[in-house]
């Protein structure tokens, strides 16, 4: 398993240098001259261009400037053009309210899907197997930012419950649960609500599958009471698709939901790494790239992982 | 499992119900919803930083609505008789960290904007005797600016310059402490610890700066103008106009900006106050004046014949905006308040055109010489923008001009198209411009002048109006100022180097706890910060 894990960090490398050269040849493929976006076109005329030009050494040649790129990102030394302060301390106050948020919602959806998955199954083609389904249904077809507007609306507006943008209030050191909770509960549930449909379908079938399986059958002839015969044998051997999804989900949550983050005001990472596209912030980008490819990785791996730990039977040697 | 759930959720109710917030840390204190906050704060050149600047840093002097000079850290000043030697006496005052503002101060500001290094030019101070030289690199020192004591300060002009309060003395040019910045690298001034940790003589002292999320103000007691009456201001940064709207109804925010659709309800609101100011920024669009259709100046004046400019507030804005004139803003005294706009007229639209040499084409589309009329109007793809040219698209198609759309993102309009280099690519381009960002007069040559950096892009040029231009940096009093900068707003009209079409209003809600003094724009709004009162 170890020697596995290591192979499989070792085929990272050559991964993320392939990610780094992608990422750079499209930034500066794309149009766009990131002085130009620095300075407001009021004030076209008043700017020094060559001296901005020189500040982000964009005066080099292309090879230079990629090297001088992946150098400052190995060192942890690389500066964003627009706010001259290192990424890795910008993507760190952003990956703070994004993590809460992430950790926050995978908890909730798998608290969630998988006892309503477990009802579904028990008795398929039920009223509550169908009422689940619809509920999925609806659940995949609801777009997020509509959602997060109808929450808002009433749960902010009308009723004036909840503070509807932010991550704290305002001036509170920190993120103490106690008093930020309840700026997570509508970003959470908006999360969660895209989430939660896939993973009760996907849990829903595999355990449908599971409770046709021969173990249960023995299990239950063995006269164990049906809840240990659901939690032990059903749900544990049903899981491994769940983890799958799961696994997807965590690189694309931890990249930061834009729409949510917008939305709800929320300085996390999805933001950071639109707005750094969007003014060709190229080491912003490039940090952020080089994060979500090591992200997939990193959960791609911790899936395998941890399928050997759901079934005994799957050996990595 | 089933145990540790339990205490799970236990512990999870106790922590939410131990910490509940509370408003207690509100009083005095004011929440500003803003949809941007700056990236930086020395050699900045965005819009919402000058917001920002104002709060924490003070000038020498400005001028007021009228035009004259008006003292702030500089207490007097004493003109010599050929206009070109002032002798500034500074009042007492102090920056954030205790230290007194001095003339040793104010040298090295003045020197500070124009290090070789520093990436944001102010043309005004290169009339500073000396500073052209400093700002090349061929001088250790501005030779224009001298201290004479502690408290008193010469400047020595080239010649005589009628912009001095405004635009050497004014915004943005902040006096900072030199002890703060001695011996900073210029060119990597934004890496010293000063650039984000901003000490001035402001009215504010900025305590908390978490980016992309909130700048948090607190009063400065030792400020010259008076300690502020407001202890706390903080702006949040809330991209999402509905979040800001349902968080100002909620009476979570003291203040936010409002849609059109929504301002009549906000109005009605008893907890709110709502203020209607013209907006800061104008709606235009220009031609390139190097293609064959639109150096005729029938052509573009059949452009504004074309267009019904109060249909576009009216349907964009829901009436809440202006059709606008002038190129500047209304509450300057710059203002030609007088100008007769063109009235929406196809007929008369139509009959320029002709005479321009178009005749009816194929499909309905003018042609001159087998050419028919066909343009590219480019503008950024952003909603506000799209609407407007989908409205101008139809208005010109009904007097035989087809423009095709051409939306470009952000990076590309500003980098690939609109430079300099490349503006034989523009036919039409429509956008939009920050007034009271600069001042009139650099707005004016920018976007006039043929030396002018946007009339550049668009190749526009009129003798006449350069010349109006060069005379009023020397005009003897605001008189005749005033009369020369009227002429240049009716030559703009009449020689349409660019048609506007119309200036949003600025909508704005404030809890009625906090008290604001009125207000003719935006800027004034952020400017005035100090005065406001929560109860």
């Amino acid at each position: 398993m170890g020697r596995y894990l290591a192979r499989r960090l070792l085929q990272a490398v050559p991964v993320l240098l392939g990610v780094t050269i992608i990422t750079f040849g499209m930034m500066v493929a794309a149009p766009g001259d990131p002085i130009r976006l620095l300075v407001s076109p009021e004030q076209l005329g008043y700017a020094d261009v060559n001296v901005l030009r020189a500040e982000l050494g964009l005066d080099r040649p292309l090879p230079l400037q990629f090297i001088a790129i992946i150098r400052d990102l190995a060192a942890g030394k690389l500066r964003s053009f627009r706010e001259r302060r290192p990424v890795t301390e910008m993507v760190g106050e952003a990956l703070v309210p994004t993590v809460i948020l992430a950790a926050l919602a995978i908890a909730l959806a798998v608290g969630l899907s998988l006892p309503i998955a477990l009802a579904s199954a028990l008795r398929p083609y039920s009223l509550i197997d169908h009422g689940v389904t619809v509920f999925s249904l609806l659940g995949i077809s609801v777009p997020g930012f509509w959602f997060a507007l109808v929450l808002i609306f009433s749960l902010t507006d009308r009723l004036g419950w909840l503070p509807a943008s932010g991550i704290r209030p305002v001036g509170t050191p920190g993120y103490p649960f106690g008093e930020i909770w309840p700026h997570l509960i509508m970003p959470t549930a908006v999360l969660c609500l895209s989430i939660v449909p896939f993973l009760v379908r996907y849990a829903r079938s595999s355990m449908l599958e599971t409770l046709t399986q021969e173990f249960v059958l023995v299990a239950r002839s063995k006269g164990l009471r049906e809840s240990r015969v659901m939690l032990r044998h059903v749900l544990r051997n049903s899981l491994i698709p769940v983890v799958t999804i799961i696994g997807l989900l965590i690189p694309f949550l931890l990249s930061g939901s834009v729409i949510v983050e917008t939305i709800f005001a929320i300085p996390g990472v999805g933001r950071l790494a639109v707005q750094g596209a969007l003014s060709r912030d190229y080491p912003v980008v490039m940090t952020m790239t080089v994060l979500a490819a090591a992200l997939v990785i990193v959960s791609n791996v911790l899936t395998d992982a941890s399928y050997a730990m759901l079934d005994p039977r799957i050996r990595y040697d | 499992m089933k145990k540790s759930l339990v205490i799970g959720l236990v512990l999870i109710i106790a922590l939410a119900l131990a910490g509940t917030p509370g408003q207690a840390q509100r009083r005095n204190q004011a929440v500003i919803a803003i949809w941007g906050l700056p990236t930086r704060l020395v050699g900045s050149s965005e819009a919402v930083a000058a917001y920002v600047l104002l709060q924490v840093h003070e000038v020498l002097a400005g001028t007021d609505d009228a035009g004259r000079p008006v003292a702030r850290l500089a207490e007097k000043w004493d003109r010599s008789p050929d206009g070109r030697v002032y002798t500034i006496t500074l009042r007492q005052a102090k920056f954030h960290d205790g230290t007194p503002v001095t003339a040793d101060d104010v040298k090295f500001s003045y020197e500070f904007y124009l290090h070789p290094r520093y990436p944001i030019a102010s043309p005004s101070l290169l009339e500073i005797e000396g500073a052209q030289e400093y700002r090349q690199g061929r001088a250790p020192q501005v030779t224009g600016i001298s201290v004479v004591d502690p408290r008193t300060v010469r400047f020595t002009l080239k010649g005589r310059y009628a912009f001095f309060f405004d635009q050497i003395l004014g915004r943005p040019n902040y006096i900072m402490p030199r002890h703060a910045w001695e011996g900073v690298d210029v060119a990597r001034m934004l890496e010293h610890p000063y650039a984000r940790k901003p000490i001035g003589a402001g009215p504010f002292r900025l305590t908390e700066w978490r980016e992309r999320e909130s700048m948090t103000f607190q009063a400065f007691p030792d400020y010259w103008g008076g300690r502020p009456k407001v202890e706390r201001v903080i702006l949040r940064l809330i991209p999402e106009p509905a979040t800001v709207m349902a968080e100002v109804r909620a009476g979570n925010i003291d203040a936010g900006q409002v849609l059109p659709d929504e301002f009549e309800g906000f109005q009605r609101n008893p907890q709110l106050q709502t203020f209607k100011v013209p907006g800061d920024v104008s709606f235009w669009f220009s031609f390139n004046h190097q293609h064959p259709f639109f150096s005729d100046v029938r052509v573009r004046r059949a452009f504004y014949y074309a267009l019904d400019r109060e249909l576009m507030v009216k349907t964009l804005q829901k009436g809440f905006g202006q059709v606008v004139n002038s190129p500047t803003h209304p509450s300057l005294w710059q203002y030609n308040a007088g100008l007769k706009g063109y009235a929406y007229d196809p007929a008369r639209a139509r009959q320029l055109l002709s005479e321009a040499g178009f005749t009816p084409g194929a499909g309905g589309i003018l042609q001159r010489d087998g050419r028919p009329f066909r343009a590219r109007y480019t503008f950024l793809s952003e909603k506000r923008y799209l609407d407007q040219g989908l409205m101008i698209q139809q208005f010109m198609r009904q007097v035989g001009v087809e423009l095709t759309l051409e939306p470009l993102e952000r990076g590309d309009f500003f980098g690939r198209f609109f430079s300099p280099a490349n503006s034989s690519n523009i036919e039409v381009a429509g956008i939009a411009w920050f007034n009271l960002l600069l001042p009139v007069q650099f707005e004016f040559e920018s976007n006039f002048k043929s030396t002018g950096a946007f009339s550049g892009i668009f190749q526009y040029g009129n003798p006449e109006i350069d010349g109006l231009l060069n005379q009023t940096s020397t005009a003897v009093d605001r008189g005749a100022m005033r009369t020369l900068y009227y002429r240049v707003q009716e030559l703009i009209l009449q020689d349409v180097p660019r048609v506007m079409t119309f200036r949003p209003d600025e909508l704005w809600a404030v809890q009625k706890r906090v008290k604001t003094p009125p207000v003719k724009s935006l800027a004034e709004f952020f400017r005035t910060v100090n005065l406001w009162e929560v109860r």
